[in-house]
């Protein structure tokens, strides 16, 4: 049974429609459709982290989450983490502190990690593990990646602390 | 000023003669030997067998580091990976098939099983016949920390456990034994 539905959404702050299918989730959507492929399913059972992209502001595993489920929600992905000419604080933290090895899992600790400074600028060691423990890391990067979060933690303050002392 | 682009390319082509496919022999297998020495310091809860590695050090030769940061992060990454086969990572079998294959059943190292403290050093040396003295690190880490955690726990609470995954009911079991109480082995 096909039952083709047109879903409209913002992707990336861009908006876009699709057609879907019921049983389509929104990895596939996103990498058919779109040919995004930062997120990728890894385990297909939300365990691992691999897929993590943001829906209307929270992070989802987007292996299991639904694609018709985004009808008419604000969508972020990876791709989308980076203005036109500069990485995002926390990709350059990742890159400046060597956070990865193999790169597969980066894209889904980058948007934990964002949403975890979004909710949190100076996280303690406890909020940085909490936030992080449902992303896996086979080359197990974990001590770099703490140490990126940390990084960006700084970047993060620095960033608005430069335009206080301007006006001051 | 001028700017542009500086690329170069290289390659480099170990020393290296395959196996006789009629003996196995071969007069040099492998372009390089792997050495690297670990150190663990533990805490065993003796009630539950629950082993907390506090301090984990990782000492490596990988000839050269050409990239020290890197050379670091692969240490440190080997390590930790192999923290995860030592202490649960276990696959389960059922006739020969695997029956924990999946991330739900099958744990591997997550953020929250770092040790308590690191140290990821390697030794001063120049391999003769690596590119710029230096030679593979990938997994030089891996070796040790299997057997100085186990170390670990025998110095501890006189223990000596010979497979892994040194998981508490084995770690546990052990110290039954050793007071002379053993559990029932149980029948899969």
């Amino acid at each position: 049974m096909s039952a083709q539905r047109t879903i409209s959404f913002s992707l990336n702050g861009v908006a876009v429609t699709a057609s879907v299918e019921p049983h389509h989730t929104l990895i596939e959507l996103l990498q058919a459709q779109f040919g995004l492929t930062g997120a990728r399913e890894s385990c297909g059972q939300g365990l691992c982290g691999c897929c993590t992209v943001r829906v209307d502001g929270q992070p989802i595993s987007g292996c299991l989450y639904l694609a018709s489920f985004v009808d008419g929600a604000r969508v972020e992905t990876i791709e989308g983490f980076d203005a036109p000419d500069q990485l995002s604080p926390v990709q350059q933290a990742f890159i400046e502190t060597g956070a990865f090895q193999c790169g597969y899992c980066t894209s889904g600790f980058i948007i934990m990690a964002t949403q975890l400074l979004d909710e949190y600028p100076q996280p303690t060691d406890d909020q940085i593990a909490h936030y992080l423990s449902g992303n896996l890391c086979r080359c197990a990067a974990y001590p770099e990646i703490i140490a990126a979060v940390k990084l960006a933690a700084r970047k993060m303050a620095h960033e608005t602390i430069v335009p206080t002392t301007l006006r001051a | 000023m001028q700017a542009g682009n500086i690329i170069g390319s290289g390659a480099y082509k170990p020393d290296y003669v395959a196996p006789d496919p009629e003996t196995g022999l071969s007069p040099n297998v492998t372009p390089f030997w792997m050495v690297s020495g670990a150190g663990a310091e533990v805490e065993v809860d003796t009630e539950t067998g629950h082993v907390k590695v506090a301090k984990l050090i990782n000492v490596i030769d990988c000839g050269k580091p050409l990239n020290p940061k890197i050379v670091e992060t692969q240490i440190s990454g080997a390590a930790l990976m192999h923290l995860g086969f030592t202490m649960f990572e276990k696959m389960h079998f059922d006739g020969g098939q695997v029956t924990n294959a999946s991330l739900a059943d099958y744990k591997i190292v997550g953020i929250r099983d770092l040790p308590g403290m690191m140290e990821n050093l390697t030794v001063e040396n120049y391999q003769h016949n690596g590119p710029f003295g230096g030679k593979g690190a990938g997994e030089v880490a891996t070796f040790c920390v299997s057997p100085a955690i186990a170390n670990a726990i025998d110095d501890a609470v006189g223990v000596r456990l010979t497979q892994l995954p040194l998981n508490p009911e084995a770690v546990y079991r052990a110290l039954r034994a050793k007071s002379g109480r053993p559990l029932e082995e149980i029948q899969h």
